[in-house]
């Protein structure tokens, strides 16, 4: 299944409705629909946020593609903002206090422990990312 | 989202939470939120067991409110976290930073202790 979204953060509200119809068609468990929603929202929002700095922001498109092949659910993101390889973003690790909590930052760590394996490429000026996760474990 | 206040006492209130903690429904409560953190020098427990789902701008809004209560010595205990948005705070590390309890006179007995 697909989805297209414009790079307009009122857009996000869609991406919900979206999952839960993928999730009714493809049969995922409660599990995955839980942790692919987390990386869509993760993924999707940070690339509005700060992927659209240099170009229009009203020009802005994201693409989600979703496929199930069991064991499964494999998610591809496209979209045309600046370069941004998430895969080379480092881990600043755990907090140990509230003092020391850093506000947000938190996004991309998360989506790599919710998902089996990630993969980036750059290509013809569009960002290709595509997240793996397991229909099989809890 | 929605955002419901009980005040318990003259030192403690209860935030009571409903709904999806995405960007959406953060945005719905993020204000009203830290308002009410604001308003007052009460302690904050943080009812989340409405609450579905939480994404890192969720988290966000609960750090956020929770410096600026430790700021006024002031505590925030989290109580009734559904199982998968206990994981996703445990995993972001905030459940070791921010207390969280199963239920709210665990977290009234924490708050005490």
């Amino acid at each position: 299944m697909e989805l297209d979204l414009k790079a307009q953060f009122q857009e996000m509200e869609r991406i919900h409705p979206w999952l839960m119809e993928a999730a009714e068609k493809y049969q995922l468990p409660e599990q995955t629909i839980s942790s692919l929603n987390l990386c869509l929202e993760e993924i999707i929002l940070n690339t509005m946020k700060y992927g659209y700095e240099s170009s229009h922001l009203d020009c802005g498109m994201i693409h989600v593609r979703l496929r199930s092949e069991p064991p499964r659910a494999i998610v591809e993101i496209t979209d045309n903002a600046d370069p941004f390889n998430p895969l080379e973003y480092r881990d600043r690790g755990q907090a140990a206090s509230l003092d020391e909590t850093e506000v947000g930052g938190l996004g991309i760590n998360l989506v790599r422990r919710f998902s089996e394996s990630m993969d980036y490429r750059r290509r013809d000026n569009h960002n290709w990312l595509q997240v793996v996760f397991r229909t099989d474990q809890e | 989202m929605e955002l419901n206040l009980e005040n318990l006492n003259d030192s403690t209130k209860v935030i009571i939470l409903t709904g999806r903690m995405d960007f959406t429904g953060t945005q719905e409560i993020d204000m009203k939120f830290t308002g009410h953190t604001a308003s007052s020098n009460q302690h904050v427990l943080v009812d989340m067991s409405g609450v579905e789902f939480v994404a890192s701008i969720g988290i966000r809004t609960l750090v956020t409110n929770a410096k600026a209560l430790k700021l006024k010595d002031r505590k925030m205990i989290l109580f009734g976290l559904q199982d998968n948005v206990a994981k996703v705070l445990d995993t972001a590390g905030i459940t070791a930073i921010i207390p969280a309890c199963g239920t709210r006179e665990e977290a009234l007995q924490k708050l005490e202790g």
